[in-house]
């Protein structure tokens, strides 16, 4: 009974590896980043809204790892808040040497950019909205409170593949 | 574990007295499932206890009509009977809160299961019934939704997050088809989840919060089944068992129906 037990634990975790793969193919290359488009709340209600176009580069490889693909990044204009809330928590400069990108979850879940530093408790989370081979469209949010808190500030980033 | 090996033997044996058919079946139809969970209870009871005065509709303990599909081959030869099946079923549950902002858990489960005992089907019908063993994963969506309709499992909110764990269980099944045109049949089939392997079921767990070694050793990731001590006591290690979160423990009756194409 343990060994047929093992054997079925052991294929699932064969048929979730080629799943992890996927998902990596499908995010890595080149991205443009078309439109940031930030939303600020004050009680939940809309504040004001900006919208920015073409404000540089993500390079996202495949480092053939779930949890430690590079994250390289060029901007030509301010980097979006949810890139700036993770490089001031994970205590970086402006330099992408330490930051890493997975995905997670049953294909369109989430966008993690993390610290290479295994320890460290920085990262930040993207609601994927959309991802197709030619768009990604990720969702950062910031809230007033954890339980019932309102809407803060809500950024939406269109990337298209370069 | 003993009283499942006694019952394959005995319909081994039932098996084996009279019949001398051979035929197969493929299976696919609706499944609804009304299983329940003790521990994802506690925890629905908990939330609503702890968080009663932001509440406007309370989390219920069970999901909402659960519902999916199935696909399943099976033979049976000489009243022995076989079949491997395959399952997807997903179900809802929701709390509001007086703010207009709601929390959505969306659960799934994906099982395949392998089954055996006694089975008979010639041109008018089809009957069997057997026991096995279930395994797949149960999966949990904890989804924020903000007043304005915004949704987010980011990590801004407690609780947001993708809970999953192995399930493996072993079931009993029952099932019958009358055939409509043949070798078209309209099948029904019932399910109970008997009973969970306890030790190869961890609770469901966000693995997303794992990935830092910090994290992991300081903070529970799974859903809590007391709210007001996760809150009390988060951060502090050794605080927790893994009896203190929601595991992969649903039981009860599944029902299925469907089309059955059958080779006599």
């Amino acid at each position: 009974m343990t060994r047929f037990i093992f054997i079925v634990a052991l294929f699932a975790l064969v048929l979730n590896s080629c799943q992890s793969d996927r998902r990596r193919y499908k995010f890595a290359g080149v991205w443009d980043i078309d439109q940031v488009d930030a939303s600020y709340f004050t009680n939940g209600e809309l504040d004001s809204n900006t919208v920015t176009t073409d404000l540089g580069y993500w390079l996202l490889e495949d480092n053939a790892s779930d949890i430690g693909n590079r994250f390289r990044y060029i901007y030509e204009k301010p980097a979006p808040q949810g890139h700036r809330s993770f490089m001031t928590a994970a205590g970086l400069q402006d330099t992408d040497d330490e930051c890493l990108w997975y995905v997670e979850g049953s294909n369109k879940d989430r966008f993690t950019m993390r610290k290479a530093d295994p320890y460290a408790d920085a990262w930040t989370v993207y609601n994927i909205l959309k991802a197709s081979k030619r768009k990604l469209v990720l969702q950062f949010i910031i809230a007033d409170g954890n339980l019932a808190g309102h809407l803060k500030y809500k950024e939406v980033i269109t990337l298209k593949r370069n | 574990m003993k009283k499942l090996f006694i019952l394959l033997i005995g319909l081994f044996i039932g098996a084996s007295i009279s019949f001398s058919q051979i035929g197969f079946g493929f299976e696919s139809g609706f499944r609804t499932a009304m299983g329940h969970s003790k521990t994802f209870k506690q925890f629905a009871r908990s939330y609503n206890s702890h968080f009663a005065d932001d509440i406007d509709k309370e989390l219920s303990s069970s999901f909402s009509f659960p519902y999916g599909w199935a696909l399943s081959t099976d033979f049976s030869i000489s009243g022995f009977y076989g079949a491997l099946r395959f399952h997807e079923v997903q179900g809802h549950n929701k709390v509001k809160f007086k703010s207009g902002a709601a929390r959505t858990f969306k659960r799934e489960q994906f099982m395949y299961s392998v089954l055996a005992g006694f089975g008979t089907q010639d041109s008018d019908f089809a009957f069997n019934a057997s026991v096995g063993l279930a395994f797949g994963t149960d999966r949990i969506i904890s989804m924020y939704q903000y007043a304005d309709g915004t949704k987010s499992i980011g990590r801004e909110k407690f609780l947001n997050g993708v809970y999953d764990a192995g399930h493996y269980a072993y079931i009993a099944s029952v099932g019958g088809a009358v055939t409509i045109a043949e070798p078209f049949c309209v099948y029904m089939r019932a399910e109970y989840i008997l009973g969970t392997f306890v030790g190869l079921k961890g609770p469901l767990d966000d693995s997303h919060w794992n990935r830092s070694l910090e994290v992991l050793s300081n903070y529970p990731t799974g859903i809590p089944t007391d709210v007001e001590k996760w809150e009390e006591l988060q951060g502090e290690i050794g605080a927790y068992s893994s009896e203190d979160f929601v595991h992969a423990d649903w039981k009860g009756f599944r029902l299925e129906i469907g089309i059955r194409f059958q080779i006599n």
